[in-house]
């Protein structure tokens, strides 16, 4: 552990994604501490350009947008970590028994998973959502809900290739029950794209979060979020740019140092590129 | 000798899209209390399957018992449940694999791994089962028994490491222990150290032994008696000077014939005409036909059956038919 973390740090790539993504959960953490504002205080000054009194201005209903922004990073950074970690969990499970078990079961399960990455993301956790109704933990649930079968893949192809090997047939031939093969055996050794895959996987579930709230199906008004900063910005972008360009940045900036740090991480675990330049 | 092992009629079947192919057809075999028994053959014909069919360690699907029955102790393992044939392996069978250096999980420490199926069978605690790990370890030949148990597979070579599969294999004093090739992936000097560890080791604890290879020299050193296969049938079963003193079936002449002698300076290696056809595309009559020097009108016909010769040798070949 010590020594992953030693190695991600010498890479250029790993340190900039650390320190980004460290940033937006420091924020998230301590949102109350840093806000300069009460987020859904609605000041007298509506619209108040960037400045001394309001750090990113305010928005049309006078309040801070700073504030807002500190908050919305608290919903990013929840349901990234939560929508990741139901997809991660449903997907290590399915994974593994598809891979393991082969045959029918195999079928059954990426068959399933083959109609929901038929569906454009988007338009999915939109389906889900309209049915179980908009809030923050239906939201996530459906994220969570479509990035099982990207798990599911991952971690099947790699339990194909674990199970070939010897070590698997021979812990069998000593007589291992099958739970604890899995378990103690073909597990840990598809950790390593299993961890990466979580890591890229943060930004995508903070970037759909982003677009089911601008959308509207998402954080419910007037809960700050990312998304529906963006979305409420869309009526007063020419006469107040700052509310748009705000939360622009914020998305870009956070998707870019999860991913970066994606790629660092992956640079470590994946021994195919290891020693490659 | 008390027989322990008997396989009888045993045939495999592989399940390809829509068909059935044969991989091993109506196979009978008897491994005697502390013999160890040699399987001969070339690559695909069905020898490793037998072995792990005996173990119940057959990838299924596609692989599947059609018919027979393999018993072991007067039960047969193929009417076990699954739970009954898990505590049978490891503890009566123990198996030694080809790729030593794949054999072993890499995120355990080799004396962990060795423990493992103490854990299971014996039911003693980890710190016994790494105690016994070392003593182990030390039986097989590994110097710094202690300090090699701490330590993670990848840091050993492929000698050490199949001495290791061994201590695996034997740490429960199995009865049956069988050898898959144990000495294909090492180069020569290190295959006559493992080779003669495996023997010492098996004669000297009374098991039996099943020994996979295609190597004959192998054979000559290690077995007592041997089955030659060949495209899934068993054709001759003798003992280990038998096979090479007085081959019976024309394959096995000509198997013995390929092997390279250091006498031989001048003339060129015989080899066996043709390549083996593929599992499940025999036609009617005996397997080995179109390659046979000794082909008559008959074989082309009917498969030849098994005939047990007054010796006790088998053979499945029409030169030998008759006089069964």
């Amino acid at each position: 552990m010590k020594q992953f973390f030693a190695e991600l740090l010498r890479d250029k790539t790993g340190r900039v994604g650390l320190a980004g993504v460290l940033a937006v959960v420091v924020v998230a953490v301590f949102a109350p501490l840093i806000a300069t504002h009460d987020p859904l205080e609605m000041s007298d000054f509506l619209r108040q350009a960037p400045g001394a009194g309001f750090l990113l201005g305010t928005d049309e209903f006078g309040r801070d947008v700073f504030s807002r922004l500190v908050y919305g990073a608290r919903v990013s950074v929840y349901v990234g970590l939560v929508a990741t970690g139901i997809g991660a969990i449903g997907g290590l499970a399915l994974g593994l028994a598809a891979g393991y078990y082969g045959g029918v079961v195999d079928n059954v399960i990426m068959r399933l998973m083959d109609v929901l990455f038929a569906f454009p993301s988007i338009l999915l956790a939109l389906a889900i959502v309209a049915v179980l109704g908009p809030d923050l933990g239906n939201t996530i649930i459906a994220i969570g809900i479509v990035r099982i079968p990207v798990f599911t893949r991952t971690v099947r192809a790699e339990v194909l290739s674990v199970k070939a090997q010897e070590y698997i047939t021979s812990v069998r031939s000593i007589g291992v029950k099958d739970g604890r093969v899995i378990l103690r055996h073909v597990l840990p050794n598809v950790m390593a794209p299993f961890i990466v895959q979580t890591t890229l996987s943060l930004s995508s579930a903070i970037l759909v979060e982003a677009s089911l709230s601008f959308l509207g199906l998402g954080i419910q008004p007037p809960n700050p979020s990312w998304g529906s900063m963006l979305s409420e910005s869309r009526r007063i972008m020419e006469l107040a740019p700052w509310t748009a360009i705000a939360p622009t940045v914020a998305i870009i900036l956070a998707i870019l140092s999860f991913n970066l740090l994606g790629d660092g991480v992956r640079d470590i675990l994946d021994p195919k590129l290891k020693n490659v330049e | 000798m008390n027989t322990l092992l008997s396989v009888q009629g045993l045939s495999i079947g592989l399940a390809t899209r829509g068909a059935k192919a044969s991989i091993v057809d109506d196979a009978s075999f008897e491994v005697g209390q502390g013999e160890v028994f040699g399987i001969v053959g070339e690559s695909g014909c069905g020898k490793s399957v037998t072995a792990y069919a005996v173990a119940g360690l057959l990838a299924s699907p596609p692989l599947s018992v059609e018919s027979g029955s393999i018993m072991m102790g007067g039960v047969d393992l193929l009417s076990l449940p699954p739970s009954r044939m898990r505590s049978v392996r490891g503890k009566d069978i123990g198996m030694i694999f080809q790729e030593p250096m794949t054999a072993l999980d890499p995120l355990y420490t080799i004396g962990e791994q060795i423990a493992e199926s103490l854990e299971f069978h014996a039911k003693v605690g980890k710190r016994e089962g790494i105690e016994r790990a070392v003593a182990m370890l030390g039986k097989v030949g590994i110097p710094e028994p202690r300090r090699i148990a701490a330590e993670y597979p990848h840091r050993l070579s492929g000698g050490m490491l199949q001495r290791v599969v061994i201590a695996i294999a034997m740490i429960n004093e199995p009865r049956l222990l069988i050898a898959d090739e144990p000495t294909t992936a090492l180069d020569v000097t290190i295959q006559a150290q493992i080779l003669d560890l495996m023997n010492g080791l098996v004669r000297s604890n009374g098991m039996s032994m099943i020994m996979i290879t295609h190597d004959l020299g192998v054979v000559a050193e290690t077995c007592d008696r041997v089955a030659v296969f060949y495209g899934g049938h068993l054709v001759e079963t003798a003992p280990v000077d038998r096979i090479f003193s007085d081959p019976l079936h024309p394959y096995t002449e000509g198997l013995r014939k390929s092997v390279a002698s250091i006498g031989d300076r001048d003339g060129k290696l015989y080899a066996i005409p043709g390549s083996v056809p593929k599992a499940g595309s025999f036609g009617p009559g005996c397997r080995f036909q179109g390659r046979c020097a000794r082909r008559m009108e008959r074989c082309g016909r009917e498969a030849p059956p098994v005939s047990i010769r007054p010796d006790g040798r088998s053979v499945r070949c029409w030169l030998y038919g008759e006089e069964a």
